[in-house]
């Protein structure tokens, strides 16, 4: 295969990728519609708080929200302006959706990036040191492995908290003043990733020590830190990647636990005070973002694994 | 949680909102020992509160407790004392014409908003005129609805009022009627935002804001506005304040003991003995002068048969209300008697004793109304129904241990007189649907720190009794009588026959436990207390730190 086939093999799956996107996005901008109008109540009481019953008032605040449109207009309104670019209004928060979701979001990726390189990062080290172990170390990290998953996100973060901030007063509690205030909520956020990411990888590379290449690897006198970490990461590092990209919607979720518990900045404490309130301009733009971030990230993952495995490329042929 | 709720009474400093903050503590229980001596010129401050104000304008903030931010940086017309009464602060001085219709205010000269503009009368003009127009969208537009016209010249105010108004004095004390810079005004609610140029004339310049983590303010060197009854004068002490926004009350405790912040808010009741033992802590408990928690009932025959009175009674005296709030906040919380608050000048002391824990006389209530059967559980059935009374409470307004209380009388209504209490926590927008169509059944809760007159003809008559036949008509013509009373006298004699309509006649509100507003600091910090307009936290004008412990 030439050089160049390859970069149209790369390029033929960017434009399905984006076109995949497009769409979506668009699903998901159409199902938070229609669940945020299935919810009970609307934002308009949200506004109107206990001037529910004044005369006239309800009328006004519908029409300033576009409720007094039949929905379907309100739907295409909707798609109409964020396809400029434009989340509108936010009734309740009394500012322009885009900035305020904007400025919450570096915070965010800050702590899901530092939870998701962090998780990798420590999931191979555990992976290439302990896979192909004794019986008693493969079940030690097993029941690490599960209460990393099946520990509440919630109570971890209190806990960290108790310990190295209050107790030996190592980071902030709150905040997200520089390196120190990140380090404490991006344990909380990787613990779970990195469970089930340790499992699969440390099975991937478990089968793989008792295929016949390693044998023969072996055989030919390697050290056992070049097989690990030159043979055997790279072939399980594709599956763990995948699995990754598809986890990061997860770690969104577990954001705006971590955020709540650790009062910081963040997309995820904007999101839930606004499902809280049904702002839908908000949950909206939320949304879209996280959907977009997700698209991105599948979509780097993809092209990682077509990078790391030949064969993923010979197959898109 | 931070949710935000624009729940203003009309005419009322009353938030439903605000119940999400309010969490209740015994009067006078606060250990105010502190090593802070002599107040320390310079230095700052970092406080760890609960929620994040979505609003920085008086004009549109949202929470009873985005005041303790706001009041930093807003001076208000006139200062309410501890006791009530009221005295010069942005204004020198005021005159009342004999029929209550007409004030005139001297307004202080030598004043400057911090973005350079003078105070004049007009800036207050600008600023009055500005909420009371209702198409502004203000919350607060109700609280000036008296007003039929404000007349400004130089630095002489003239408010006339199309009717006598006892509560505009209280109502010009608060932050929502606090004067910001007249350059800003026509901006309306653009207005808040932290960088839409938002100035007062108060003893702090907001500062650097990061949504979602912290605000920081710093001094006004040049403030000469300070209420005129305290006895420090000139600019603040602190040179800069600094609040964190810290949802998790386990966390802004813990941050406070741990010496990450010097001072926090919002303390549940269950965790005051925590804070009373650590010796390097002082706590404070706020004035008792918000309405307390309690149920509200709808009296409308949608609500049948609780739009039977004897029944309403009958539930109201099936609990033993001591017993139930003393063994869930373990005597941080005082009970209530009445929907005033007990330490307000307004609260009726008749109704000590006069209702409550009474399951015999319940009980006969219910026999004589006919619901003498009882089912396998022993609840109560007449025709084959069961005696069920719904409790909806939002579920973001639950805090303090509430729905424990809520469970207690459930409990207790059951085993004493057989009522079914039926306690569900949907949204506020569901709540609000129910009561907005007038098919809601109790509402528990709180309104915070209300004008009790205002916030009767507002939340009773325009809320909750808004789309309902029944109509409270004797609490809301005495709270008008009061609302237009001409002497603190007539006032407070309308407001005690309000207290008897809502709790003894009609019993359309039970009274549970009072609410207050809670602060803890580090015993170096000197010169906390509470704002009486709002009950809440007070700014830091009158705070420092003191150098070392």
């Amino acid at each position: 295969m030439t050089r160049n086939s390859q970069g149209i093999v790369l390029l033929r799956g960017v434009i399905r990728r984006l076109a995949g996107a497009v769409v979506v996005l668009w699903a998901a901008v159409t199902v938070t519609f229609i669940g945020i109008r299935a919810m009970p109540g609307s934002v308009e009481d949200v506004v109107l708080g206990i001037h529910a019953n004044e005369p006239g008032l309800r009328e006004q605040v519908r029409s300033s929200l576009g409720l007094d449109q039949p929905v379907l207009v309100q739907y295409f309104q909707y798609l109409g302006q964020i396809m400029t670019g434009d989340f509108g209004r936010s009734f309740v928060l009394r500012a322009d959706v885009s900035d305020v979701v904007f400025s919450q979001l570096g915070p965010t990726l800050q702590l899901a990036g530092a939870a998701l390189l962090s998780a990798l990062l420590a999931v191979w080290i555990i992976a290439v040191t302990t896979s192909g172990g004794s019986p008693r170390t493969e079940r030690v990290i097993g029941v690490a492995e599960l209460l990393a998953i099946c520990l509440p996100t919630f109570w971890v973060g209190s806990l960290l908290i108790i310990w190295f901030s209050f107790g030996l007063k190592w980071f902030p509690a709150s905040g997200a003043d520089g390196p120190a205030a990140l380090v404490l909520p991006t344990i909380t956020l990787l613990l779970p990733l990195a469970g089930v990411l340790s499992q699969f990888m440390r099975e991937e590379i478990g089968r793989q020590l008792r295929l016949p290449y390693i044998v023969s690897a072996r055989s030919r006198g390697i050290s056992e830190f070049r097989l690990r970490n030159v043979h055997l990461v790279p072939h399980a590092a594709v599956a763990t990647l995948t699995v990754a990209g598809t986890l990061f919607g997860s770690l969104i979720g577990g954001a705006v636990i971590v955020e709540t518990v650790f009062g910081r900045p963040g997309i995820g404490r904007v999101a839930l005070s606004a499902v809280e309130s049904q702002d839908t301009p908000v949950i909206i733009a939320v949304v879209v973002l996280i959907t977009t971030a997700y698209v991105v990230i599948s979509t780097v993952v993809d092209l990682i694994a077509l990078w790391i495995d030949p064969r993923l490329r010979e197959e898109t042929v | 949680m931070k949710i935000n709720r624009p729940l203003t009474a009309a005419g009322g400093a009353a938030t439903l909102a605000a119940a999400l903050l309010l969490t209740a503590c015994a009067a006078g229980s606060g250990s105010t020992a502190t090593t802070a001596g002599d107040p320390v010129d310079g230095g700052s401050i970092t406080w760890a509160i609960a929620a994040e104000p979505s609003c920085f304008a008086p004009a549109f903030h949202q929470l009873l407790s985005d005041r303790a931010v706001i009041r930093n940086y807003v001076d208000s017309l006139v200062y309410q004392e501890e006791d009530g009464s009221f005295t010069p602060w942005l204004a020198d001085s005021w005159e009342i014409s004999e029929d209550g219709t007409t004030y005139v205010f001297e307004i202080a000269e030598g004043v400057t908003f911090t973005d350079g503009e003078p105070l004049t009368a007009e800036a207050v003009k600008v600023n009055l005129d500005y909420t009371r127009d209702a198409s502004h969208g203000s919350t607060y537009a109700g609280l000036l609805g008296s007003v039929s016209e404000i007349v400004a010249d130089d630095h002489t105010l003239t408010v006339q009022l199309s009717a006598p108004d006892s509560s505009l004095l209280d109502s010009l004390s608060s932050v929502a009627l606090g004067i910001v810079s007249p350059a800003g005004v026509e901006l309306g609610d653009e207005l808040c935002s932290i960088d839409s140029g938002l100035a007062g004339t108060g003893a702090f310049v907001l500062g650097d804001y990061t949504r979602g983590d912290q605000l920081t303010l710093t001094r006004n060197d040049d403030y000469v506005s300070a209420p005129a009854s305290l006895d420090h004068g000139g600019a603040a002490y602190l040179e800069q304040v600094t609040y964190k926004f810290i949802p998790e009350d386990s966390v802004r405790i813990g941050a406070l003991k741990a010496g990450q912040v010097d001072a926090i808010s919002g303390i549940p009741a269950l965790e005051v003995a925590n804070i009373e033992s650590d010796s390097s802590l002082q706590y404070l408990n706020g004035p008792r002068t918000s309405m307390p928690f309690g149920f509200t009932i709808n009296a409308d025959a949608a609500n049948a048969p609780w739009d039977d009175v004897a029944l309403r009674q009958a539930f109201r005296d099936s609990f033993d209300v001591d017993a139930i709030v003393d063994s869930v906040y373990r005597g941080e919380v005082d009970r209530a008697y009445s929907y005033v608050g007990g330490d307000s000048p307004e609260f009726d002391e008749s109704l000590v004793g006069a209702w409550g824990n009474d399951p015999e006389a319940a009980n006969a209530l219910l026999d004589a109304a006919g619901w003498e059967e009882r089912d396998g559980e022993g609840y109560r059935i007449k025709d084959g129904e069961r005696l069920t009374l719904d409790v909806t409470y939002d579920s973001d307004s639950i805090r303090d241990s509430r729905d424990k209380v809520i469970e207690a009388v459930q409990d207790q209504a059951a085993k004493n007189v057989g009522i079914d209490v039926n306690f569900t926590t949907p949204t506020w927008a569901e709540v609000s649907a129910q009561i907005a169509d007038g098919t809601w059944s109790v509402y528990p809760g709180s309104f915070g720190k209300v004008d009790y007159a205002n916030n009767v003809i507002g939340v009773w008559g325009g809320f909750f009794f808004a789309a309902t036949e029944y109509q409270p008509t004797g609490a809301i013509e005495a709270a008008t009588q009061a609302a237009t009373a001409l002497s603190p006298e007539d006032r407070i004699a309308a407001l005690n026959t309000v207290q008897q309509e809502l709790v003894l006649n009609e019993t359309v509100f039970v009274p549970v436990a009072e609410s207050t507003f809670q602060i803890a600091a580090r015993n170096a910090v000197g010169g906390l207390g509470f704002d009486f307009s709002s009950a809440n936290p007070d700014g830091n004008y009158g705070v420092w730190v003191a150098a070392a412990e």
